[in-house]
């Protein structure tokens, strides 16, 4: 007899229906296995034959014929288990097969007959709604993730004999129903906060900036200046995630097998600190079969590039494209996937090698022209693409004991001020953050025809030696500053205020 | 105009002749005149601070608008610093380089050294064509002490070039000033213990000025009119002559968001600058 059960399978970051078609003929036992499919896939066959029979279920001894369909796609990962399950039940006649169309099933099994954990469920939960399918059949272990899919009924399930019985009208499944309204405006708790880091006010000021307006930014200092603490903050000011914020992120996180018990959907912002040796494939994602990089792990959070100028030249050189599109293209041979890579640059060094140049503590080992290669490293094209830059300084111990600390609460109210006048600002646009703004678009919400700016731009210009690109990212700055301020137009004192984050030039001169 | 000066020749500069005696041969490239002025030789490290920098500049621009050759030898950090202070000035710039004089070391001062060749001069014990070794650097720094009448030593740490120098001028029996700086920096460690062993410290640049016997010319007013902001962040970066942003924000209690937009103003007034971090006053 003949079955057909449908799954699926992820293809970069989308899923693909499969369906499985399964034959149960008389003839010598056998188990015959066509389709493209992996290695994991093919030992499914003992698995089920175990899970069957420690279910109270029947594996028929007789000649079972699988196809995957389509069968032009190579099909991988371990949850066809299930629906090749289901399809032997089915074709034997163990299970009723009338309302078998409206299911799908995913989930891999363990020899006891258990459903265990699987990864990429998300995406190819939503592929399927896309495609009217009504019941999804999961294992319980993916609950909380495919409960973030609406509009679709979710069946979870323990083991192969709760399924059997469900599907034989004998004992209904916990089904869940997902509803977005539970994940827009949830209060997040984060273990860390900006009232930790003390001093160091003016950074706070600069990273509000820098949060509110989508500017990437850049810190110098030497060690225990606080770079990576006050990086590690930076997603406690960000907005708390919208629930398709959180949809994509998690969808990217479930590809990449990375979702678990503790953390089941992605519901706070990343903040993605690799290291500096990482290799290209590991940072921009890739592989034969293309996996997400860092820069898409960091999708809708932080990408914390930490001694920024130790990063391999051809790796950083990656960038470019996500920081312009948001998003990395993947060619591979079978297939070209793009994945999202919308995130907020943030990057560190030392002044030097040694770390300590400049520092008054401590004395620096290096010459001076060891110095100087090592900050020409950090010039070039990527830091263009960095409107912001801040130097450090380590704190002295009275600002350890000082009390008066701005706070993550704060800071983020502000933060989500900007961003509301953002909003409104650029309904019309295709953008939403300041520091995505073009030419045009800049002499439209950053004019500089007032006298008094002009005379104090031309001034700046010539007296810090600024350079066109400099001159944008400053009116970008300003506009974010403005905005902050809740002023309509962008001042002098914006203007003066981004001036001091231009940063680079100035150090070198040191 | 550029040439060679052997020893017994009229022109072959009578200093070289009495300080370093071994010394045949002496390439060059500008205006000998310079050499007949009075001159200070401005040296230090090249890896610096902020202030060894700027406290060089001025002495370089100081002595040359009085009327003195300021002599250095073009390397990074303090020498680059006093030939910018110095050139163009009444009294000019010379630059005694290690290597050939158009060999350009460190080749970021390339355009400062064509500039130096125009307005001042280059000499230098190496033909043309010679590449600069390390071993060259210590006849050179005695070069640049056997010209001048007095050596000013900007910032030294205990095993900077700098001391060479100092030694050069005080078997020479020149004049050695050496800049003061604080107890705790590495960078003035060898400049305040050549002033413990009896170098005369800077206190101001008048001092070195009169004790050349010459008059110092101020530059034209520099008055800047300033709000009541920047007159207080002044005030207290002339108390405390360098400070961080926070440290500014604790002693002013200006909030961040308006104390980076008056610096910038300040800086952009050019009342004050910033370097990795610090703020200074011009």
């Amino acid at each position: 007899m003949l079955s057909k059960v449908k799954t699926a399978t992820v293809q970069g970051i989308e899923g693909q229906m499969i369906t499985v078609e399964t034959d149960i003929s008389p003839g010598l036992p056998g188990f015959y296995l066509v389709g493209q499919a992996d290695t994991a896939i093919k030992e499914a066959k003992d698995r089920i034959r175990a899970a069957l029979g420690n279910s109270g279920c029947e594996y028929p001894r007789t000649r079972i014929t699988v196809n995957m369909s389509p069968a032009g796609i190579r099909k991988r990962g371990s949850h066809f288990d299930l629906a090749l399950a289901i399809g032997i039940l089915a074709s034997s006649g163990q299970i009723r097969d009338d309302k078998l169309q409206e299911y799908c099933f995913i989930g891999e099994l363990s020899l006891d007959g258990t459903l265990s954990r699987t990864d990429g469920i998300l995406p190819m939960i939503i592929t399927m709604r896309n495609n009217g399918i009504e019941n999804i059949i999961i294992p319980s272990a993916n609950e909380e993730e495919g409960a973030l899919v609406n509009d679709i009924n979710i069946y979870v399930a323990d083991c192969i004999e709760q399924i059997v019985n469900h599907l034989n009208y004998d004992a209904e499944l916990k089904k869940i129903r997902g509803d977005e309204n539970l994940y827009n405006e949830r209060k997040i708790k984060y273990n860390v906060d900006f009232s930790d880091v003390k001093g160091q006010e003016t950074a706070k000021r600069a990273i509000t900036i820098c949060v509110a307006g989508g500017h990437g930014l850049f810190m110098m200092g030497s060690p225990s200046s606080g770079k990576t603490m006050l990086a590690e903050r930076i997603p406690t000011i960000m907005p708390p995630m919208k629930y398709e914020e959180i949809l994509e992120s998690t969808v990217i996180y479930s590809i990449s097998g990375l979702l678990d018990k503790e953390n089941p959907i992605i519901d706070v912002r990343p903040f993605r600190h690799p290291h500096n040796r990482i290799t290209q494939a590991a940072f921009i994602g890739g592989g034969a079969y293309p996996k997400p990089g860092e820069i898409s792990l960091a999708h809708k959070g932080v990408l914390f590039l930490d001694e920024f100028g130790e990063f391999d030249r051809g790796v950083i050189e990656n960038l470019r494209q996500p920081l312009e599109k948001k998003e990395i293209i993947l060619n591979r041979k079978e297939l070209s996937c793009i994945y999202p890579a919308d995130f907020l640059l943030v990057a560190a060094s030392n002044p030097c090698r040694c770390g300590y140049y400049g520092d008054e503590t401590h004395n620096c080992k290096c010459t001076m022209s060891q110095v100087l290669n090592y900050q020409h490293k950090l010039s070039g094209p990527i830091m263009d693409r960095i409107d912001m830059n801040l130097f450090l300084t380590p704190v002295g111990y009275a600002e350890l004991e000082d009390e008066k600390n701005t706070s993550s609460e704060i800071m983020r109210k502000r933060v989500m001020r900007a961003r509301k006048i953002q909003e409104e600002r650029f309904r019309n646009e295709d953008i939403s953050l300041n520091s995505e703004m073009d030419g045009n678009l800049l002499d439209l919400y950053v004019p500089i025809d007032s006298p008094e700016i002009k005379k104090f731009l031309s001034e700046a210009y010539t007296r810090l030696k600024l350079n066109p690109r400099t001159m944008q990212k400053v009116r970008k700055i300003a506009r974010t500053i403005a905005d902050l301020d809740g002023a309509e137009e962008v001042k002098i004192e914006h203007f003066a205020e981004s001036l001091a984050y231009r940063g680079e030039a100035s150090w070198l001169e040191y | 105009m550029a040439g060679v000066l052997k020893k017994g020749e009229k022109l072959f500069p009578e200093k070289v002749d009495i300080f370093a005696p071994e010394v045949k041969e002496i390439y060059y490239e500008g205006n000998l005149e310079l050499l007949e002025k009075p001159s200070l030789a401005v040296v230090g490290s090249r890896k610096c601070t902020a202030y060894g920098k700027k406290i060089a500049g001025e002495i370089g621009k100081g002595m040359g608008n009085a009327g003195a050759a300021v002599v250095s030898g073009l390397a990074r950090g303090i020498d680059t610093e006093a030939h910018i202070g110095a050139v163009g000035t009444e009294g000019g710039t010379i630059a005694v380089v290690a290597g050939g004089i158009d060999q350009f070391y460190p080749s970021e001062n390339r355009d400062l050294q064509k500039k130096i060749a125009s307005d001042g001069l280059i000499i230098s014990l190496k033909p043309q064509g010679y590449r600069c070794k390390p071993y060259d650097f210590p006849i050179r720094n005695r070069i640049i002490s056997a010209i001048s009448d007095g050596v000013a030593i900007m910032e030294a740490t205990s095993r900077s070039g700098a001391l060479i120098t100092a030694e050069c001028a005080v078997e020479q029996g020149k004049n050695v000033y050496a800049l003061p700086g604080n107890i705790s920096s590495v960078y003035s460690f060898g400049t305040n213990t050549l002033i413990k062993e009896g170098a005369t410290p800077i206190v101001s640049i008048d001092d070195m000025i009169n004790d050349y016997g010459l008059s110092s010319k101020l530059d034209e007013d520099k008055y800047v009119p300033l709000g009541d902001g920047e007159m207080r962040i002044v005030e207290v970066l002339r108390e405390y002559g360098e400070l961080t942003i926070e440290q500014l924000y604790k002693k002013t209690n200006i909030h961040p968001y308006d104390l980076n937009g008056i610096l910038t103003v300040l800086e952009i007034k050019g009342v004050v600058f910033s370097a990795m971090g610090k703020f200074f006053v011009c």
